[in-house]
């Protein structure tokens, strides 16, 4: 059974002369307990399909369909609730405050998703960090961590509001292969221990082996879907 | 939490936070001395009705401030005290004339005439335990205010002078009795001002009156306004505006003042609006983050506002511990400004405005973030 299901989506950036078409027709069903990769040249349209997958963009037709609902017509309002309560976000800059330290970062995502008492906020920022194996650097501000450190406290951060979907955007880009594994196998340990539905675009080839699925796309459209198991 | 990102973004850019503080307090110390002053003038330049513990002035026609008095007749008081309601009514002299220092030099000064017996416009602030109606008995004797004594060359009682050219002896002192032109006021009785003005014995230039208990004041001014036409009659409230209205505006001196604290406020507006402002360009994919993970338009706009409430509090209490500072050394010159407790609290509310209104360019940036941007 598919969590989120993309239906007919299509998106064009732009109007009239100007209009830039970046996806077409587009039908994807994504699996709790798996993780599947987006791959594809640049420019064919994975970026653009999970913003709109996770809420962030709304699409030019098409639905996003999530427990039943069409969540990309939702109002703004909405939308930000369900992005709240059902995604979690990876990116491939990772966007952490530098003048918080690691367990701060974290702590102000409990503190927007308002999962967490403020008592507890600390206890809980401090359990997703020694989840992400920097259980020894909360204190740490960005600036003093390695690139895959800090894209852990990232990772730590998307945990936040417990996010039944992991929507990941090149994030081993800027990680040398050792930490890009690491941060790949955290990844898949969520889906395949949590059951979290775990999607990563990537031009990475290292870590296709990881991959539960692979979506190969190109022109905005699937030209290639396919699963390790063969189902 | 909010308020740890708002404190740290603030004080992340140590350079940019001292500019931030610097302009505040800035911002603080220029209004808050430009209103003292204010202040300062509009009660220097009334407080001869204030002072006068009179209810009604009567003056002559066209008359706008204490200090510039026409002479009447003091046939005017007996007109006045013939008006029901009327309990007590003193004639009264203010005028500019000239002191002579022992070394030839002349100073402009205010002279007031005041009866000895009266009830009203007797010298306030005298210094010591001292009658004032007695000091007023001696011929020749004037009551000088210790803030003058060294531009009147005066250095204890009993010294002469020559006031217009009349023999003048210092019998006592006033201790803060403040004049905004330079020339400071001079008391001394009714008949000693006319020998020194070189008036007849009918000259005043106003009457002071006090109503009797229970009569209402607007209608008494009214009333004597009626028996009297060819005066002028007005509460000694409205006479106090209108002697400080005279020299706010004739003179300019009311609009450089003003001008000068409504640049202070401009200044601080765009100090902090320039932080402000730059502190979130700065944390925009941070910002964008905080939309894309779930966080409402309101968080983002409290984390701003945060920030301007905390430089708000903390320039505020810099600036106005300057202020009390520069007022308190301030406190003997002529023009010091005064900072009653009513106007510390303005200028906090005033300074918590202009950094809330700093914000609000701020906050229309933050209005136009796409959480979308996160995945560029
Ligand atoms: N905000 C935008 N405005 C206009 N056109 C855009 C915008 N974002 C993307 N596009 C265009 O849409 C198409 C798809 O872009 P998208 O970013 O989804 O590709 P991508 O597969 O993520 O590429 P890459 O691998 O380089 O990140 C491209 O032609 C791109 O130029
Ligand atoms: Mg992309």
């Amino acid at each position: 059974m598919s969590l989120l299901v993309a239906e007919a989506l299509s998106h064009t950036y732009g109007s009239g002369d100007l209009a830039i078409p970046a996806l077409h027709e587009i039908d994807l069903g994504i699996q709790p307990g798996e993780v599947t990769l987006l791959t594809g040249p640049s420019g064919s349209g994975k970026t653009t399909l999970i913003q709109i997958m996770g809420c962030l963009l709304r699409p030019s037709a098409g639905r996003v369909m999530l427990d039943g609902h069409d969540i990309s017509r939702e109002s703004e309002k909405k939308r930000n609730r369900t992005r709240r309560e059902n995604f979690g976000f990876i990116f491939q800059a990772n966007n952490l405050f530098p003048m918080l330290t690691a367990i701060e970062n974290v702590m102000v995502a409990l503190d927007v998703v308002g999962r967490e008492t403020k008592a507890r906020a600390k206890e809980r920022a401090a359990e997703l960090l020694a989840a992400v194996g920097l259980g020894e650097r909360l204190t740490a501000f960005p600036a003093n961590m390695s690139g895959g450190q800090r894209q852990r406290v990232g990772i730590a951060r998307a945990l936040a509001g417990d996010p039944r979907i992991i929507l990941a955007d090149e994030p081993t880009a800027a990680l040398d292969a050792l930490n890009g594994h690491r941060v790949v196998t955290l990844l898949r340990d969520l889906a395949h221990e949590k059951g979290r539905a775990v999607v990563i675009v990537t031009h990475d080839p290292r870590i296709e082996d990881l991959a539960d699925r692979i979506v190969h796309i190109e022109d905005g459209q699937i030209a290639v879907d396919g699963r390790k198991n063969g189902t | 939490m909010i308020a740890l990102i708002a404190w740290r973004t603030l004080t992340h850019d140590r350079t940019r936070f001292a500019v931030t503080l610097i302009g505040i307090v800035f911002s603080v110390v220029l209004v808050g001395m430009q209103v003292g002053l204010l202040l300062n003038f509009i009660n220097t330049t009334s407080i001869i009705p204030t002072s006068s513990q009179a209810d009604i002035f009567v003056t002559a026609p066209g008359v706008s401030s204490a200090e510039i008095s026409t002479p009447q007749n003091e046939r005017r008081r007996y007109q006045v005290l013939g008006v029901p309601g009327v309990a007590v009514a003193e004639s009264y002299i203010v005028d500019f004339t000239f002191w002579k220092r022992p070394n030839g030099v002349r100073e402009s000064v205010i002279l007031i005439g005041v009866a000895p017996g009266a009830s009203m416009g007797l010298p306030w602030l005298l210094e010591g335990d001292v009658d004032g109606r007695r000091l007023l008995e001696f011929p020749d004797g004037v009551i000088v205010d210790r803030l003058y004594f060294e531009k009147l060359g005066v250095t204890g009682t009993g010294e002469m002078f020559e006031i217009n050219g009349v023999r003048a002896r210092v019998v006592g002192f006033t201790k803060g009795v403040r004049t905004f032109v330079q020339s400071p006021y001079i008391f001394t009785s009714l008949a000693n001002a006319r020998r020194m003005m070189g008036m007849g014995d009918k000259h005043i230039s106003y009457v002071l009156v006090k109503a009797e208990p229970g009569v209402a004041i607007a209608k008494l001014v009214a009333d004597i306004q009626a028996h009297i036409p060819d005066s002028t009659v007005r509460t000694t409230r409205d006479f106090a505006h209108g002697s400080s209205y005279y020299w706010l505006f004739t003179t300019g001196a009311g609009a450089s003042l003003i001008i000068s604290a409504v640049l202070g406020i401009l200044v601080g507006c765009v100090v902090v609006t320039q932080t402000l402002y730059a502190n979130t360009i700065d944390r925009l994919p941070e910002y964008a983050t905080l939309r894309a993970i779930g966080g409402g338009p309101g968080y983002l706009y409290s984390i701003v506002i945060g920030q301007a409430a905390l430089a708000a509090l903390i320039g505020y209490l810099i600036g106005i511990a300057i202020v009390l500072v520069l007022v308190y050394l301030g406190r003997d010159a002529s023009a010091s400004p005064v900072m009653p407790p009513w106007l510390m609290g303005a200028l906090a509310v005033n300074t918590f405005a202009v950094c809330l209104i700093a914000a609000t360019v701020s906050l229309g940036r933050l209005n136009r973030i796409d959480p979308a941007q996160v995945f560029k």
